[in-house]
Parts: C-alpha cells; structure tokens; sequence
C-alpha cells in the first residue's frame, strides 16, 4: 500500500531525494547516454519518473534502492526509444564543444563509463550496482533477479571488468 | 589496474555540474540549425504554395473549358463519355478556390514564421529564443494545419477526382476505391502532421529548454 501524502510533502521529499541521490541518478545517466544533450534529457526522465513514481512508495525497500529502480527501469526504457532519435543525437555530439565537462575528467572514470555503456542492460545495471556497493539482496531487490543469479553474473562481470581493466592500464603503476 | 582501483575511480566522482558551456561554440551551433530549419521550412511552405497555384489553376482551366467548349472538341473529346451536367463546373470552381486559399494560408504561415524570429538578440540566448519562437509557431501550425489546410485540401482534392470519374463514366467500384484511398490518405497525413510534434519539434524544444536552463544556472 502506498504511503499517502500532501502535495507540498511529495514536493519536500521529492527535493530532500533529489538532491541526496543526484550523485546516484548521474551515475545511472552517464552509464547510459553518452552525449550531453542525451544525458540531460535522461537525467529529466529520471526526475520526472521519480515525481509521478513517489505516491507508489511503499517504504518496504530502502530509498536509494528505490530510486535506483526507478532510474535504471527508466534508463532502459528511454535506451529502447533513443534509437528514434539517434540522428538528432549524433547531430548534437558533433557539436558537442559546446558542451565541454565542468571539471577535469578522469580519464580512467571516462573509461570505465565507456565499458559500462557497452554492456548488456542487465549487466550494466548489475556493474553499477556492485560499483555503488549495494548487497546482493539490494541488487535483488532492485532488479527482480534472484541473489544467486547476481551472484553468478557478478563473478562474471568481474572478471570481465578485470580483464579489461588489466589490458588497458597495463602500463600504469 | 585491478578492480579495488577501479572502485576507487568510482569512488571519487565528484556530484558537481557534469557540463560547462562554451556559448560561442554553442552559439553557431546554434544559428546553424536555425539556418538549416528556416530553410527547410521556407523551401517545404514554397512547393506547397507552388502546389496550390498549380491545382487551382488546372482547376479553372477544366472548368472553363467545360463551360465554354461543352461539344467535346479537341482533346476533350479523347476522354468525356457523358453529358456535362450543371454542378460540374461550380464544383471545378469551389475546389479551385480551396486550393488557391490554401495557397494564401501557407502564405501567410511562412511569413508568420518568418516574423516569429525576428525581435531577439543576436547573442546566444537570443538565438535560443528565435529557435523557441519559431518552434512554437511550428507546434501551433502542425495542429491547426489539419483543420484549416489539409481537411479544405482533401475536399478539393476530392472534388476535382468526383468530377473526373464522373466525366470518364467510372463504374461504382471505382467511387467505392476512391473512397478507402481517400480515407486512409488523410488519416495517414494527419498523423504525420501530430507526430511530427512528438518526434521533431517536442524534442527539439526539450533541447533548447534544457540549453536555456543551463545557461541560466552558469550566470547565476
């Protein structure tokens, strides 16, 4: 059962989330889209989803648990329709000096986005999750797959990652 | 690099702003697709105007020489097989006019387009705005050029081809055909006019909107 509540307490939560979980929503974003103006417009659909989602929580999962199934369900889903608007896309990453990172970015954090953008959905969120540090019964929660599943996909993806990971910075310290 | 690093990586992201803006890139970037959209729209509204000239100018030939050479001389005769009865021609003149009106009214909505990007900055935002204004006018336009342009288009159209299967004597089957295709040409050309809201022009505004937001986050 869903947790009722006033307008301007949906609103209040919906700002307190927001901006707790800001850090989590961009790490979903960038994961997902690569272009900024793609980023953007997802980060949008992340909030927006959230605003309508909040009178169906139902407390029963911790928040950041929550928000993170709202955002990689929407995330997926917004993937599913961006290929409709792919053109555009490529039309503003061409452009995309216009667009430059607010901060210096980490080439290593650069890379590490590119990897996750070039993995199968499930696999993308299951990364995400195991980099935030969520528990096998959180990621459960959040993704509707059972631990032992995770599990198994998890020691996968890790070596994976690993691998990767080694034959790319083999030359770092 | 082993996955603990990784996680480390990871760890240090900052919850800053991810994107900083260089207006002047953004900027042309910007006009340049101002220019291409204006030209797109300019080019699209003249072979539409060219369009209604031409169909109601063949509209008015027909019905004058119906009117003044009703003893199928000429080329006429090649193709009439019945009488020209009293309501040929008036019908041949109404669908001439609908074109012709419909040629005034894209007139009018390219000039209105034309004038709906005029009264901002040249800076950035300005360019932002013009975009704006000239979308939202492109929005308006999509949803009433269904009822004020395509719905007169169709009842010309479809007069004019009344006549026509009239004059070469069609049998039934011929009207019933005529009938689908009309129906289905204009269900499918109102929905291209609604979606093209939804996956051009919606997405479009989304874009410059967010541009504008962040612009006005950088300069507070």
């Amino acid at each position: 059962m869903a947790l009722p509540m006033t307008d301007s307490e949906r609103l209040q939560l919906f700002q307190e989330w927001l901006g707790r979980h800001r850090g989590l929503i961009f790490k979903v974003v960038r994961a997902h889209a690569r272009a900024a103006s793609d980023q953007d417009d997802l980060f949008q659909e992340i909030a927006t989803q959230l605003w309508n989602s909040l009178p169906r929580y139902r407390g029963e999962s911790a928040e950041t648990t929550w928000i993170y199934r709202v955002a990689l369900n929407t995330a997926l889903a917004w993937s599913r329709r961006a290929w409709r608007e792919q053109r555009r896309s490529e039309e503003m990453a061409q452009a995309l000096p216009a667009l430059t990172s607010a901060t210096k970015p980490d080439p290593r954090l650069e890379w590490l986005y590119e990897q996750l953008a070039q993995l199968e959905s499930v696999d993308r969120a299951l990364a995400l999750l195991l980099l935030d540090g969520l528990s096998y019964r959180e990621m459960s929660e959040t993704l509707g797959l059972s631990e032992s599943h995770i599990g198994v996909r998890l020691h996968r993806l890790k070596q994976q990652l690993s691998q990767l990971a080694q034959a790319h910075f083999r030359h770092e310290p | 690099m082993n996955l603990d690093q990784l996680q480390r990586v990871w760890d240090a992201q900052r919850q800053s702003p991810l994107y900083a803006l260089d207006e002047s890139a953004l900027l042309q970037l910007v006009q340049g697709r101002n220019a291409a959209s204006e030209r797109r729209a300019i080019t699209r509204y003249r072979w539409e105007i060219a369009l209604g000239l031409a169909c109601g100018l063949l509209m008015l030939v027909v019905a004058a020489l119906l009117a003044f050479a009703p003893d199928r001389s000429g080329w006429l005769a090649g193709w009439i097989r019945t009488e020209v009865g009293r309501w040929e021609v008036p019908a041949l003149l109404v669908a001439g006019a609908i074109w012709f009106y419909f040629a005034a009214y894209l007139r009018r909505a390219r000039h209105t387009l034309a004038q709906a990007g005029e009264t901002f900055d040249a800076d950035l935002r300005g360019e932002i705005q013009r975009s704006l204004a000239r979308l939202e006018f492109q929005i308006s336009h999509a949803r009433s050029v269904v009822l004020r342009g395509l719905v007169p288009v169709w009842v010309a159209a479809g007069l004019w081809v009344v006549v026509l299967f009239r004059l070469v004597d069609s049998p039934p089957a011929g009207y019933l055909l005529l009938a689908t295709l009309w129906a289905a040409a204009f269900v499918q050309q109102t929905r291209a006019q609604l979606e093209a809201i939804d996956t051009r022009y919606a997405p479009e505004r989304r874009e410059l909107q967010s541009l504008q937001r962040q612009l006005a986050e950088e300069s507070r």
